[in-house]
């Protein structure tokens, strides 16, 4: 019972936008508070059960200990301390990241040295690396940056409206990107492109994608928020 | 036990928090009985609401903590930051200041 209600409390934390790190270590050091009063009051004479009761007491109600840590801005966790972020985070997450990509593939290929050692590759193997670059940057990247919002904020106090419109901005961003790497080929330096198209025609034409990689990159949130939580929460 | 004003209490957990934890790494536990002891129970802020301040002391730079095993179980020992300490200093001055204007208030004879 007393083990279930420490549980319940850092569920209800979490739930209530309090970092996680808080909400575990509030619970480690309130189990802990709990066991040494009702061990000081057993060592006076006290049943346990009323020992227990006692000590429950003296820490606090639930609700008054749940309302003193989501009462405090800097115990809260960064999506729910700047909201903007749901929406905001994937498209700078996204974009940070694929440009910070590209310049690590560029650097590596620069390092390697191929065009100035006249070395080339196959036209095959050259258009493999680049639709798997593409693939990589335009599709995976933002579904899995989406996905990431979408898993930091399950069981937290944040809209999914606002969750949902983030991970579609970052989408459509991807969808108006443009990327290419072309490594050395017979005949051909090879080259490194990367740019944004920004037209409102090329926005609605890549809306479908757009949404469907959107859906794709809520499945974990939807699906976590959904599934059966192993702690009872303090409602009942 | 002591009638708690609430309205009166506003800044004393962090003074008296920061006093403590400038003498001497202490735990919650610790510090609740040290908070008791030392204000003869006038001042025992509610047991489980020391650490959600602690947690925020900490967040701002006042505080740091560090874990250790002691009887298989992990305490987190908190102790002022040189950042805290200068905090207290000022929060001290401030406290003697306004508590000093309240006294002349209240030993003041009024026509």
């Amino acid at each position: 019972m007393t083990d279930l209600r420490f549980r319940a409390l850092q569920r209800a934390l979490i739930e209530r936008g309090v970092a996680a790190r808080h909400a575990r270590r509030a619970t480690l050091e309130l189990q802990a508070h709990f066991e040494q009063l009702r061990a000081e009051r057993l060592e006076g004479g006290a049943a346990l059960m009323q020992a227990e009761r006692e000590a429950h007491e003296a820490l606090g109600g639930d609700r008054m200990l749940i309302e003193r840590y989501a009462g405090r801005d800097e115990l809260k966790s960064w999506l729910c301390r700047w909201p903007l972020l749901c929406i905001f985070g994937p498209l700078l997450s996204f974009t940070a990241a694929s440009i910070s990509l590209m310049a690590l593939l560029v650097a590596t290929l620069d390092a390697l040295h191929l065009t100035g050692r006249h070395m080339t590759v196959p036209v095959l193997a050259a258009a493999a690396v680049n639709t798997a670059v593409q693939v990589g940057m335009l599709w995976v990247l933002p579904v899995t940056v989406a996905a990431l919002f979408g898993v930091r904020a399950c069981g937290r106090p944040i809209p999914v409206g606002g969750l949902i419109g983030g991970a579609l901005l970052a989408c459509i961003a991807a969808r108006l990107m443009n990327v290419a790497l072309m490594l050395p080929v017979a005949g051909h330096r090879g080259s490194a492109s990367m740019g944004f198209r920004i037209a409102f025609s090329a926005i609605a034409g890549e809306l479908t994608p757009a949404l469907i990689t959107t859906a794709v990159a809520l499945v974990p949130y939807f699906l976590l928020r959904h599934r059966p939580h192993p702690v009872p929460s303090l409602d009942g | 036990m002591p009638e708690r004003d609430p309205t009166l209490m506003s800044g004393v957990p962090e003074l008296v928090l920061l006093r403590l934890l400038a003498q001497r790494q202490m735990y919650g536990y610790d510090i609740a009985r040290a908070l008791k002891l030392l204000s003869r129970e006038t001042l025992s802020l509610g047991e489980g609401v020391l650490y959600p301040a602690l947690h925020a002391l900490e967040a701002r730079g006042l505080l740091r903590s560090r874990s250790r095993q002691v009887d298989g179980r992990t305490r987190i020992y908190y102790q002022a930051t040189p950042k805290g300490c200068r905090r207290l200093e000022r929060l001290t001055a401030n406290w003697r200041r306004m508590s000093e204007g309240v006294e002349r208030i209240l030993g003041a004879h009024h026509d």
